[in-house]
């Protein structure tokens, strides 16, 4: 009930160690083992054999540890192979990408355990916990995906599925209701038109992936307060230079603003968010509104307070970490909570203490753990649904088109779309089971 | 005839689909007995004089190669032929006739009596069953018949209502009596059964309309007849006629819709749906200034004339007041107002597949009943229906029709899985493998099914395996390469290529190449030869789509084949959602492939059901 390619996943957590683990399964697991690493490498089931890691036919990328599991006495009931390189992202992705290369595809979320259990490896998998998990968690999982695109990306996406909804029916009604042809000149026309102008923008997306604007990859920090508690000055100091423009005139920071920086080894993204507030003024009330979508992304929440400015209740059940800013303001008599940190942005002080808190955080929860695959498996969707449209208009583009193929492209096109947009595709049931387990499992 | 005779076939109702279900299970050596009000009534045609059309001209040859009669009779009665969708591309390709009624209802009735098949007439009240099977029916009479197997085909006649306006009349179709008892007797068994609604144009005075202002519509030069063994085909091209609609007939719709009891408003339905009341479409295409309205004739040279377009329930003063401010028709005069009609229904969830009921053995559903508009859905179900309960009665193997093999297996698959709302008509955006599902290769989708269950005499499965030589002899005669100076002007190649690549190319036609297909020893007409060609050269050009349609087939495939167990209880299941328990249990699925395309059901809730089912 699957295809029986071979798949490669990373299966340790995603981020910097000093270990991570790649795992293939399949037929072919072998032979790509095999022309990854050195010519002179044997495998044997269940020993362990170091070998140099190539990444095309001269590049040496790392130095690995190769087990060999020969089906049926492996996690998946096929053949598998587990490369233990180096944690670091790089050596990782392109290890993986040149597995693919080799004929490997990229895991879906818990295909291996899907595979160990058609292949009768899990008999103890209780069919009835399998279903709890995929009710409990199947929204979840489309969320996770969507969580890591910026908005303004998954806003287009749903405007160019609108568009092309409306040629689709169009279509349709010349099939299906329309008896005539009176109006197909002036359709096809618009047809080309939304088609081009679709193009264009999926296009563009892609190019932005290739720059890393569509994806942020690693752990989102949003720091949330009201106006002028300091969360800008807070930013600044975690980033070690002006970032965002501090002032004390309450509402400054109108858009939220982002800055990566690295902690332990793991990339996050710093969120400045705008000052949650009742206003009336238009273009905070956007900010604000940001802000609220900052805190249904974050990973992880740092809320601020002050002297005289009280944290913001806000309901979510995301890690947080309560900060008071401004302590340099208070001359004495403060009464500290247990679970606060009391700093001052402004001074610098206590934001040591603070970082220290991060850092333990960060490295202890792996939160995005699937990211780089995500990534890479959007990247596929949109290029498909590319592919698809520019034939939908080339058709479109012939003397006497054939509408039904156009209509064909259109809909293959919207499917990549709403994979692309985290969707489980109704026809792939099985591919839905696992996928709350981790790619790598 | 026998009363004490224990019948093979019983077929409840003489209508598209009690015809084709008598007749095929008559070709299968049943004793067959037909039981209708009015045996004067057989193979009416209750609304328009057309059969075929967008989607439904493709049912119509696969009712032909299954076996079935109706291609023959539009064929042998068509008044004018027209191949629709000829600019759109060639899978949604639908033939389409006007047909001369009266000449239908003789051709149809000519042919019963020809097959001998026994014809009762009289009202069905209730049926009777032992343990779990069918043992026969009650008559109003009070009479009882026995039979193996029971086809019940009541169209739109179970407690029938016609509406005109708020006027309402108690009746199975205007003029003639509807049926009562037969549902409550059902219902009685735990069946569970809904009302519809559906509507019909006026019928207006020939010689009341200025034709001087009318369009004028032609049928096709070289027509094309739906059955494959019409042989040469000269058919009648009537001329058809139309008008248009204008804003002034739109205001006196809209500002008196709210008398019209069809009206759904904004209730049903997003965009164009099954054929709408022309208050719906005045109401849903509000931007659009003009609907086109055929004026067709019922029959040849008929005084009443079909206003194709203008279905309607409003009362029959607005009816004339709207259509008087259409040109041609300012002096129009009705034979017969427009109406809708409400009627029981059986939500068809409650079939198999093979359209016998899940309860009752030997007991099947077909046409209208089952929640479908059109003759060509319910003849292609009372064409299934017949075979099954042939098969039922001579106990052997029943035809289930596969959604990629035809419309007709996609519609039955339909019925079974999704909640009907309104009456269910074919559209080709109902086929995932739409350009698979050509009329141009319906044989070639249907002959091993047709063969398998011996649906067609002797003479016509011989043509069908001509139809499949030539189509193998043209095939091999593409394996020729082409060299550039056979080729005509239309294309320059620098060096000989094979036939199927140039074939590919946009633009280029099979019958550009410097090869002649028709040959004496062909023994098949000519447009048949030309329609195989046609298809030949569609199959090349759609190549790559087609695989893409047949991948996708084989991925679904072990869906279709996972059978769930009869028994099979779904309240037990954790992790089902509530709703997913309710219609798994509505429904009964028999397949985990059927159970995945019930309207609603999530992928979370099938892939549940699979692990358990597979357990």
């Amino acid at each position: 009930m699957y295809d029986s390619h071979t798949i490669v996943a990373q299966a340790t957590p995603f981020g910097r160690g000093s270990v991570s683990i790649i795992r293939l399964s399949g037929e072919k697991a072998l032979l790509i083992a095999q022309s990854l690493a050195s010519d002179s490498m044997v495998l044997r089931d269940r020993v362990v054999v170091l070998s140099s890691v190539f990444i095309d036919s001269k590049k040496k990328i790392d130095e690995a540890l190769f087990t060999y599991f020969r089906n049926p006495n492996s996690y998946t009931g096929e053949d598998i192979v587990e490369i233990s390189c180096h944690g670091n992202p790089v050596i990782v992705d392109s290890i993986i990408k040149r597995a693919c290369f080799l004929g490997a595809k990229i895991a879906e979320p818990g295909e291996f355990t899907k595979r160990a259990f058609l292949n009768g490896k899990l008999d103890l998998i209780q069919a009835e916990a399998v279903g709890d998990l995929i009710n409990s968690r199947s929204e979840e999982a489309a969320l996770h995906q969507n969580k890591n695109l910026s908005g303004s990306v998954s806003s287009t996406v749903l405007k160019i599925q609108k568009d092309l909804l409306s040629i689709l029916s169009s279509l349709e009604f010349e099939f299906d209701v329309s008896e005539l042809d009176t109006h197909l000149p002036e359709n096809v026309n618009n047809y080309l038109k939304v088609l081009k102008n679709s193009c264009l923008k999926v296009r563009s997306i892609l190019n932005s992936y290739s720059m890393g604007l569509a994806y942020t990859q690693g752990l989102r920090i949003a720091l949330v307060g009201k106006p002028n508690v300091g969360k800008s000055t807070l930013m600044n100091c975690l980033l070690g230079e002006n970032r965002s423009i501090t002032s004390s005139v309450s509402g400054t920071t109108r858009d939220t603003i982002t800055s990566e920086i690295t902690l332990s080894g793991v990339p996050v993204l710093l969120i400045d968010t705008a000052g949650i507030t009742n206003t009336d003024n238009p273009i905070e009330k956007e900010g604000v509104l940001r802000a609220s979508k900052e805190i249904e992304r974050a990973d992880i929440i740092i809320s601020m307070s002050s002297p005289k400015i009280k944290k913001i209740e806000t309901k979510h059940s995301k890690k947080t970490i309560h900060v008071y800013n401004k302590t340099d303001s208070i001359k004495a008599g403060l009464v500290k909570k247990p679970s606060y940190f009391y700093i001052s942005a402004l001074k610098n002080q206590g934001v040591d203490l603070l970082l220290e808190r991060l850092k333990l955080l960060v490295t202890e929860n792996n939160f995005s753990t699937d990211s780089t695959i995500n990534n890479l498996r959007q990247k596929d969707a949109l290029e498909k649904s590319l592919s698809s449209l520019t034939s939908a208009l080339n058709i479109l583009k012939n003397n006497k088109p054939e509408l039904e193929l156009v209509a064909f492209e259109i809909k293959d096109s919207m499917n990549f779309l709403s994979v692309f947009l985290g969707k489980v595709n109704s026809e792939d049931v099985l591919n839905g089971v696992f996928s709350n387990f981790c790619v790598g499992k | 005839m026998k009363h004490s005779t224990l019948w093979d076939v019983i077929v409840v109702g003489g209508g598209h689909a009690g015809v084709e279900a008598s007749l095929i299970s008559k070709h299968l050596n049943c004793e067959v007995l037909i039981v209708t009000m009015d045996v004067a009534a057989l193979g009416r045609m209750s609304c328009n004089p057309a059969i075929g059309g967008l989607a439904k001209g493709q049912i119509v040859r696969e009712i032909d190669v299954l076996g079935g009669k109706m291609a023959t009779f539009a064929d042998q009665t068509g008044i004018q032929f027209k191949t629709l969708n000829k600019t759109k591309g060639r899978a949604v390709w639908s033939p389409r006739a006007q047909i001369d009624k009266r000449l239908y209802e003789r051709t149809v009735v000519r042919e019963i009596k020809k097959q001998n098949i026994n014809l009762l007439e009289g009202e069905v009240v209730s049926v009777s069953v032992s343990g779990e099977k069918i043992s026969g029916v009650k008559l109003r009479s009070g009479e009882t018949l026995r039979t193996k197997s029971l086809v019940v085909t009541s169209g739109t006649f179970l407690s029938g209502i016609i509406h005109v306006g708020d006027r309402k009349i108690l009746a199975g179709r205007m003029g003639e009596e509807r049926a009562e008892g037969l549902t409550e007797s059902l219902v009685s068994l735990g069946f569970r059964s809904g009302r519809l609604k559906t509507g019909t144009p006026p019928r207006l005075n020939k010689h009341s309309i200025d034709w001087s202002k009318t369009q004028i519509e032609e049928g096709d030069k070289y027509p094309v007849p739906f059955s494959y063994f019409t042989g040469d085909f000269k058919p009648k091209n009537e001329l058809c006629h139309l008008v248009n609609t204008n804003l002034n007939t739109h205001e006196i719709i809209s500002d008196n819709k709210n008398k019209s009891p069809m009206f759904s408003g904004d209730i049903g339905g997003v965009g164009p749906r099954y054929c709408p009341s022309i208050e719906d479409k005045i109401h849903r295409f509000s931007q659009r200034g003009s609907h086109s309205l055929f004026l067709e004739p019922e029959w040849e040279n008929s005084d009443q004339i079909y206003l194709n377009g203008f279905s309607t329930s409003l009362p029959e003063e607005i009816q004339i007041k709207a259509l008087r401010e259409i040109d041609g028709l300012e002096k129009v005069e009705f034979f017969r107002p427009g109406y809708a009609i409400e009627y029981d229904f059986f939500p068809p969830a409650q079939l198999k597949n093979t359209l016998e009921t899940k309860d009752v053995s030997g007991l099947f559903f077909a046409g209208q009943m089952n929640g479908t508009s059109g003759y060509e859905e319910a003849a292609a179900q009372g064409l299934l229906s017949g075979i099954n309960a042939a098969s039922y009665a001579k106990e052997k193997e029943p035809l289930v029709l596969s959604r990629s093999s035809s419309y007709t297996g996609v519609m039955i698959d339909d019925l079974i899985t999704k909640d009907t709302l309104e009456p269910y008509r074919m559209f080709t955006s109902r086929a995932e493998y739409r350009l698979m599902l050509r009329i141009s290769n319906t044989a070639d989708r249907l002959q091993e099914d047709s063969s398998k269950h011996n649906l067609l005499p002797f003479d016509k499965r011989n043509i069908l395996l001509n139809v499949k030589s030539k189509r193998t002899k043209i095939n091999n005669r593409l394996k020729t390469s082409i060299k550039p100076e056979h080729i005509s002007l239309k294309i320059k190649i620098p060096q000989a290529k094979p036939a199927t690549e140039l074939i590919k190319r946009p633009g280029f036609s099979i019958k550009d190449l410097p090869i002649n297909f028709y040959e004496e020893s062909d023994a098949l007409p000519l447009w048949l030869v030309d329609d195989i060609l046609f298809d030949v050269e569609s199959e090349i050009k759609y190549e790559g789509y087609i695989k893409r349609h047949l991948k996708e087939i084989e991925k679904l495939k072990k869906h279709e084949k996972t059978k769930i167990p009869k028994t099979f209880d779904y309240n037990s299941i954790k992790g089902l959602s509530k709703e997913a328990i309710e219609k798994f249990n509505l429904v009964r699925p028999e397949t985990i492939g059927q159970a995945n395309r019930i309207s609603g059901i999530k992928p979370s809730d099938s892939t549940v059901l699979i692990i358990n089912v597979l357990k």
